[in-house]
């Protein structure tokens, strides 16, 4: 059922079993997971089916620290969220990311990979992939083109990913409005959480939209889905009972924020040609790999995890970092410069087919960033359209960070070497030992982790294990916030098995 | 353009004498052209002043095991696997280079015409 909160009267009372805050991959994989069950879901979305500037511009924000995108265009703020123009890669995080690493300050969840595995399964349903299943042999069976690197397992494996293309609003929107027990409200933004007289549990939440009418929203659970940046700032902005906003009595809401570096960072020359689809991903790739480094030399060299994926140099010296072309507001007319930059470089890669550049690609980290409570979320003074202050980020990177990226290439570069497959060559920012800067056009992956951290004990976490708000018996964080660590893959597929694992436990509650 | 000498069979340089493969890098030929690889055995002699003499490159390369005639590329490419397996490794302008490929590089850029 779908309702369009800006027919509806000032003051309406909006009530139901539970109330999903956010309809983008988390809400919506929550939500179609109590179709068809007893209990009253309300579903409260801020934007409509289609994009609206005037509800994208409710995520404006400010950023200091490390440059960073326009907040405002690094979230679609409509049915389906970013589903809208992600990019599709999921892969599994790691069991090592789970574990807490002696180098890696306040690493470790509270739950295991095991514990997300029979969820992650499940996440490849709703995001419609292949098998669960990465494992490198079973891929090769399948796709015999998929030829490794022969390089010593004990120091670099292949990393699988599988590739999604579903767009929850095409895909999921007729699923949820024809439901009957999914009440879908569209422009209902939230803009204050509201607890009990004893701060114990939430009693309601006001919604408002652009027509400057308020409503309030009633349910005996409510799952806060609205991504990690904006999951943040409303517990901040819900300051009228406690001037530190909920869940924050000991001041972590929105600290710890990590994204993935995702940067151009070194250059690897084979010294023969070496043909192999596995390594290149494109459209209708099934799955294809990144060469990742082993848990044993991550924890022998006390690095970070990360991997690293090559693309054609001729390609990738065409390409600019995208922190530099995606500097529009708004999204739509940044992602129209990305593709265009990538579109220009393939047409001039294109003309490039022989000499030893033909077989030199450039080489692209993906990387965890290490939990820093300093790279945080704040409130700014100056507030949205309905009232809500704007959201501040300051990211702020660690020399562990830099470190890793470092010995990463440098670990590859050796394997390479012994392999005699060729040589790694690193980029200017990576050539000093002692140089801890990092470029002014370092890219991100456009992902938002950590503001609402999982820990059991509330003085190093928001939420627990079941993602639950320390000291609010009723309020839950779905998505990527809820990470400890940030694990090298993009976010989406960890986000959704965490999504259905906190689905799972709120019904056994209700 | 400067004129790139790549050394071929036995190459002379003032009293001493050496077999050519002992200034060719075999990946790295394969890899650079022949300017590069002279840059980069410039930087090496740059960076070790001590090593920027035909006589004491050569000592180095040979230092260790017999180089037959024969097999001496298979020994050097053996002996730079080996470098790199045993973190015998420096960079040079980004690159992630064995010693003794690095040095290679410094005995072909003695070889350039100055």
């Amino acid at each position: 059922m779908h309702i369009d909160a800006r027919i509806l009267k000032d003051n309406a009372l909006i009530e139901g079993d539970i109330c999903i805050i956010g309809a983008g991959t988390a809400g919506i994989s929550i939500a179609l997971d109590w179709i068809g069950t007893r209990h009253k879901v309300i579903l409260l979305e801020g934007g409509g089916f289609e994009y609206d500037d005037r509800v994208q511009d409710l995520y404006s924000g400010e950023t200091t620290g490390q440059k960073y995108y326009p907040l405002k265009s690094t979230r679609l703020h409509y049915f389906g969220g970013t589903t809208g123009h992600w990019a599709g890669m999921c892969s599994p995080y790691d069991p090592i990311d789970f574990i807490e690493r002696d180098w890696v300050p306040e690493s470790g969840w509270p739950i295991s990979r095991e514990d997300l595995d029979p969820f992650y399964a499940r996440a490849h349903e709703t995001l419609q992939l292949g098998p669960y299943n990465y494992d490198f042999n079973y891929w090769k069976f399948q796709l015999p083109h998929l030829v490794p690197f022969p390089l010593d397992k004990k120091v670099i494996w292949n990393k699988m990913w599988q590739f999604s293309t579903a767009r929850f609003n095409d895909l999921y929107g007729d699923a949820i409005t024809g439901a009957r027990n999914v009440h879908l409200y569209t422009y209902a933004n939230v803009v204050d959480i509201i607890a009990n007289e004893n701060l114990g549990e939430i009693k309601e939440v006001l919604v408002r939209n652009h027509t400057g009418k308020t409503y309030r929203a009633r349910a005996k659970r409510f799952i806060l889905a609205c991504g990690a940046i904006q999951n943040a700032r409303l517990l901040l902005a819900s300051n009228s009972q406690l001037p530190q906003g909920l869940g924050n009595t000991h001041d972590l809401v929105g600290r710890y924020f990590m994204e993935h570096l995702e940067h151009a960072s070194a250059e690897l020359w084979l010294s023969r040609p070496f043909p192999t689809n596995l390594y290149s991903w494109g459209r209708g790739t099934l799955a294809s790999a990144e060469l990742a480094i082993t848990e044993q030399a991550q924890t022998e060299n006390r690095i970070l995890n990360g991997t690293v994926s090559l693309f054609p140099l001729a390609l990738g010296r065409g390409l600019q970092s995208e922190m530099d072309v995606w500097n529009n507001e708004d999204p739509r007319k940044s992602a129209e410069r990305f593709w265009k930059v990538i579109s220009d470089a393939r047409a001039a890669a294109k003309k490039v087919t022989e000499g030893r550049i033909s077989r030199a690609f450039q080489l692209h980290t993906r990387i965890e960033q290490a939990p820093n409570p300093n790279s945080r979320v704040t409130l700014s003074s100056e507030k949205d359209a309905l009232g809500v202050p704007k959201t501040k980020l300051h990211w702020e990177l660690t020399d562990l960070d830099k470190n890793s990226i470092r010995r990463i290439y440098q670990l590859l570069g050796q394997q390479m070497g012994i392999a005699g497959l060729g040589r790694v060559r690193l980029n200017e920012f990576l050539r000093d030992e002692k140089d801890m800067s990092w470029p002014s056009d370092l890219n991100a992956g456009w992902h938002h982790m950590g503001t609402t951290r999982m820990n059991d004990d509330p003085k190093k976490g928001v939420v627990n294990a079941d993602c639950q708000v320390h000291g609010l018996s009723n309020l839950y964080v779905a998505g990527s916030g809820c990470y400890a660590t940030s694990g090298a893959p993009n976010p989406t597929l960890t986000l959704v098995a965490l999504s259905l694992r906190l689905s799972d436990f709120v019904k056994g509650k209700i | 353009m400067a004129t790139i000498v790549v050394p071929l069979g036995f190459y002379g340089c003032g009293d001493m004498k050496y077999e050519g493969a002992m200034a060719r890098p075999m990946a790295l030929s394969n890899i650079w052209d022949a300017r590069t690889m002279a840059e980069m055995g410039e930087l090496y002699k740059k960076r070790y002043p001590g090593e920027n003499t035909v006589q004491k490159l050569v000592g180095l390369l040979s230092e260790g095991a017999p180089i037959e005639k024969n097999g001496l590329s298979e020994t050097l490419t053996s002996r730079i696997e080996e470098d790199f397996r045993t973190g015998r490794t420096l960079t040079l302008d980004g690159w992630i280079l064995s010693v003794t490929e690095a040095r290679q590089c410094a005995l072909f850029s003695l070889a350039q015409p100055k």
